[in-house]
């Protein structure tokens, strides 16, 4: 039997009924917001990943040099976005959670099995999210490797999930609001969530965005901080180089399918003509900072190799272990004048946490792509 | 759309997908670890459904004021998203670029902001109230 509205004394209002309208009309907003927040998330995460495992059969362009910065500063501010969103969103549809019979029909059965992937999913990203940004790691996994696997299972999710409940969201939406006081109290439950994810937003925020810094009270670095005024991820001590980049015998190899091998000093390197750069190292954690670079064009090195044209390249570390000893250049990054074996960074030779005495640095890459501790350049 | 029939495209659009998540892990088991994956979307879920999520309801239903109630909710949301940061976990003695500011400092200006908000709406509505009630008394009855 439906229930009827209940009016109290003294003229406030409160309908049951509205109640329900209300918290109906809430539960679908807050789902859009967190759709949209989800969706620029996995977006940018999409070409994040992209750009860390390419497919053979995927050209990335090596420009915008600073599209990476952007879309991870976005996927970081979207992702925290999205924690007090989940969060309302969950007290607004609690309720359902205990109601009787658990299941109406096959399709609700169906509907309610694909929520344990979707809100455990997405409970799972952004807590691993905010973890890795923290350099937390309190799991077994690679975090890579399972963000980006659950990643795939939070959009299936979510997709089964909106087309269950386009119907509803549309109905919901298209009724007209309910009377005060219900409406008041969702308008003030929607701005104060709104508000907590602003502040999150900002809290995160300036570690892409420079003139937010100051406010940014969980953003992962200092601005300025490291040597040569900017941070350092890697560490020599953490890769094991510090003495093999000390090494005076040193060379960058460069051989693969080249007619001509080489193996370069330092010396070497630096009487070859020189090109500059203006890039950012941007990290997959959110930060990034930019840098006046100086060093030998890879596509300079390729040609004094004898490389062919269009040429890709793998790019080797003295790194001995780790997924992110080497890094792949395409076509475009490998022919682009900005990527760069840098030698030198802020008019001072690269610092040792920063690479000495050679490293990769090239346009629209994610920092894990900009290979440090150069050991060798295969042209593949 | 009806629901039914926006389930099925749903299900043919997003089965998929969520298909090549499960592969993916299943396919790089040794570093994605998927069983343990699977532990911790059940027991994320958990912790929400039954512990985070009652306590947060609980609480909302002795504080009566809005603002009050925003304050507490979004103090322990930002408290839980910093504590990581002000426990300092991944800090690197060797790395000290790494995790440099003062996270304490910052959370805790940062709960006093929302405290200063929290409490001033809640202020200011208590005051109004209690101004449109005294209107009412010197009113009188007729």
């Amino acid at each position: 039997m439906p229930r009827r509205p209940v009016v109290r004394d003294g003229g406030e209002a409160v309908s049951t009924r509205d109640g329900t309208e209300s918290r109906t009309r809430l539960a679908a907003v807050l789902g859009i917001a967190l759709g949209a927040c989800v969706t620029v998330c996995a977006a940018t995460g999409l070409w994040s990943h992209l750009h860390q495992q390419e497919p053979s059969w995927l050209d990335l362009p090596a420009r915008p040099a600073g599209l990476y910065r952007i879309t991870q500063g976005l996927h970081v501010v979207s992702g925290v976005l999205a924690i007090p969103l989940l969060l309302a969103k969950l007290a607004t549809v609690h309720h359902h959670l205990f109601v009787w019979p658990p299941v109406r029909s096959v399709a609700h059965a169906v509907e309610r099995a694909f929520l344990l992937p979707l809100v455990g999913g997405t409970a799972f990203m952004l807590f691993s999210g905010v973890a890795n940004v923290a350099h937390w790691y309190p799991w077994g996994f690679f975090f890579p490797a399972a963000h980006g696997a659950v990643a795939w299972v939070v959009v299936g999710a979510l997709a089964v999930h909106l087309g269950a409940k386009w119907a509803a969201t549309r109905t919901a939406l298209r009724r007209p609001r309910p009377p005060e006081p219900a409406d008041a109290s969702r308008r003030t439950f929607l701005a104060g969530t709104a508000a907590t994810g602003a502040l999150l937003a900002v809290a995160f925020a300036g570690a892409t965005v420079p003139w937010l810094s100051p406010l940014s009270f969980l953003a992962q670095r200092r601005p300025g901080t490291g040597p040569q005024g900017f941070p350092v991820n890697k560490t020599a001590r953490g890769a094991g180089v510090t003495e093999a980049a000390a090494d005076p015998g040193w060379r960058l190899v460069i051989d693969g399918a080249v007619d001509r091998p080489l193996a370069l000093s330092l010396d070497d390197l630096r009487a070859l003509p020189q090109t500059e750069a203006e890039l950012p190292i941007a990290c997959v954690e959110g930060w990034s900072a930019s840098a006046r670079w100086r060093g030998v064009a890879v596509r300079d090195l390729l040609d004094l190799a004898g490389a062919g044209e269009g040429a890709e390249v793998r790019a080797e570390s003295l790194q001995q272990r780790g997924v992110y000893r080497a890094s792949l250049l395409n076509r475009h990054q490998a022919g682009d004048r900005h990527t760069l074996v840098a030698l030198d960074v802020n008019g001072e030779p690269l610092h040792l946490e920063h690479g000495y005495p050679a490293r990769l640095i090239g346009p629209g890459r994610p920092g894990v792509e900009q290979t440090k501790w150069l050991a060798a350049l295969v042209v593949t | 759309m009806t629901e039914a029939r926006g389930l099925v495209f749903g299900l043919l659009v997003g089965v998929p997908i969520l298909l090549l998540g499960v592969l993916d892990a299943l396919g790089a088991a040794g570093r994605a670890k998927p069983f343990e994956l699977v532990r911790w979307i059940v027991g994320l879920t958990l912790v929400l459904d039954l512990l985070v999520i009652p306590v947060a309801l609980g609480v909302g239903r002795l504080v009566r004021s809005a603002s009050l109630r925003w304050g507490l909710a979004a103090s322990a949301t930002v408290l839980a998203v910093a504590w990581p940061y002000v426990r300092g976990y991944g800090a690197d003695p060797y790395n000290p670029s790494l995790l440099n500011r003062g996270y304490g400092t910052g959370t805790a200006v940062a709960l006093g902001g929302i405290a200063a908000v929290s409490l001033g709406t809640w202020a200011l509505g208590h005051r109004r109230v209690l101004g449109g009630r005294r209107r009412e008394q010197d009113r009188g009855p007729g």
